[in-house]
């Protein structure tokens, strides 16, 4: 990968991160992520949000500025726009290389980079309608948007070419190769990134959606030619694409998602197993689409995607040891923890005496706002009548679901 | 009894016994009297995304 000039005087450099990593230390990225840092040069010089200190993505970048000729020392500026370690991991060894660059921060910021760095010289707090003008026609304007993703967040705009540099907001997961922009990748390729959008804001902002719909409601009065995010690729033919995206994606938190079915199933010898092929009879046969998805053996980070995307979302669990099975409570932890609310819902799942994984489900979802139909429980092995009983609830379910406008 | 607010993005609980001292708003300040330009000490959301604390 190389640097690339996105407009006159503004370049992209970055690295991607692939292989056997888990981001943020819990996310599957088979297909890798990008981080993107940005180059401004004015009469002064400005470096937008860094990249993680993680193997050799610190020597990736470096060898990138000496392909136009800079090197971390030339800088005057280090605008970090989110503290998050994957955009900020590096600034330790840009601070020692170059003790002399001021730090661009807001004021949640500057506290971090204090706790995370021990930084506090050359430190600049910025706060929204703040500008700092480069000289040559480059002006940078920050805007805060607090919690898109931590509460310290920011954009960074560039007044003379209208770009924005919004970090973690219109993010993605999936590595990016040498082709960067929006109107330079496949049809295929786009709809790769659509479906690593959907898993990035699932795993990652969804608990911050209404932050991410006021943010987008802030960026309105900004005119917008371009979106250069720190994950993903660069949207210049149309951003209005990513934004549309981020807002539909938001919204999913009210419930408003699509009329589909996600199912996420565990079973210990096969009891409630059985019952699946009911429960997914019943929904398709008022065609609804349904995603499957196997609690533990299925990573989570899949789950929780289809579910954000879902407007239904059914459990089959057994009862273990008087509680729910730990892999599918886990599941559902994460999806308590990342505000998957508004949803309708059931339960399917075997007993072997007494029960008890009901309650527990009950007592777990209480605040997510769910709607919840009746379980379908059995003790031992499911009888007809229960498989029958079953497919009246997944259909049940679907009905409900494609009734809701 | 004044109602406590809870922060739908941060868990932040806005009790209005203690009120928001530092940031302007006084002990014993119900929580629809407060500033509409408040902002969660926590998080820095904003009113709308606060429900009422179960």
């Amino acid at each position: 990968m190389k640097a690339i000039e996105i407009v006159d005087g503004i370049y992209r450099i970055g690295a991607n991160i692939v292989g056997d990593y888990l981001f943020e230390g819990i996310w599957t990225i088979p297909d890798g992520v990008s981080l993107n840092s940005y180059v401004v040069v004015g009469e002064k010089k400005a470096l937008i949000d860094l990249v993680q200190d993680y193997e050799d993505v610190p020597g990736v970048i470096k060898k990138q500025l000496e392909s136009i000729s800079l090197s971390i020392e030339d800088f005057d500026y280090i605008v970090i726009n989110h503290m998050e370690p994957d955009h900020s991991g590096w600034l330790q060894e840009c601070h020692r290389l170059n003790p002399d660059v001021k730090i661009i921060v807001t004021k949640k910021g500057a506290e971090m980079v204090e706790s995370f760095f021990g930084i506090t010289k050359n430190v600049i707090i910025v706060k929204s309608g703040d500008t700092l003008d480069l000289g040559n026609g480059k002006e940078l304007l920050f805007e805060e948007i607090p919690n898109v993703h931590w509460p310290e967040t920011m954009v960074t705009y560039e007044k003379n070419s209208q770009i924005l540099f919004s970090c973690d907001a219109f993010g993605s997961f999936g590595k990016i190769e040498d082709e960067i922009f929006d109107d330079h990748i496949s049809d295929e390729k786009h709809a790769f990134f659509e479906k690593e959008t959907l898993r990035y804001f699932a795993n990652i902002v969804s608990s911050f959606s209404k932050s991410v719909q006021r943010a987008i409601k802030k960026l309105e009065d900004l005119s917008i030619k371009m979106i250069a995010p720190s994950h993903g690729i660069i949207w210049r033919e149309n951003p209005k694409v990513i934004i549309e995206r981020y807002n539909k994606l938001a919204c999913y938190i009210d419930g408003l998602a699509e009329p589909e079915i996600t199912v996420v199933w565990g079973s210990m010898y096969g009891n409630t197993k059985k019952v699946l092929r009911s429960v997914v009879e019943g929904i398709r046969s008022e065609n609804v689409p349904v995603h499957i998805f196997q609690a533990p053996d299925d990573d989570v980070s899949y789950a929780l995607a289809s579910a954000w995307k879902s407007k239904g979302i059914v459990f089959g669990m057994p009862t273990y040891e008087y509680k729910m099975f730990p892999p599918i409570a886990h599941v559902i932890d994460m999806f308590s923890r990342k505000h998957i609310w508004n949803r309708k819902v059931f339960r399917f799942g075997s007993y072997g005496w007494s029960g008890g994984a009901q309650k527990e489900f009950d007592s777990m979802t209480e605040k997510m706002k769910w709607d919840i139909l009746e379980p379908v429980e059995w003790c031992g092995k499911a009888s007809e009548e229960d498989h029958q009983r079953a497919y009246e609830r997944g259909k049940e379910l679907a009905r409900l679901i494609k009734s809701e406008k | 009894m004044m109602k406590k607010y809870v922060c739908e993005i941060c868990g932040y609980i806005y009790d209005p016994t203690e009120g928001d001292p530092d940031n302007g708003v006084a002990a014993g300040t119900e929580f629809k009297d407060i500033p509409n330009d408040w902002v969660c000490p926590e998080c820095g959301e904003g009113k709308e995304v606060f429900a009422i604390e179960e």
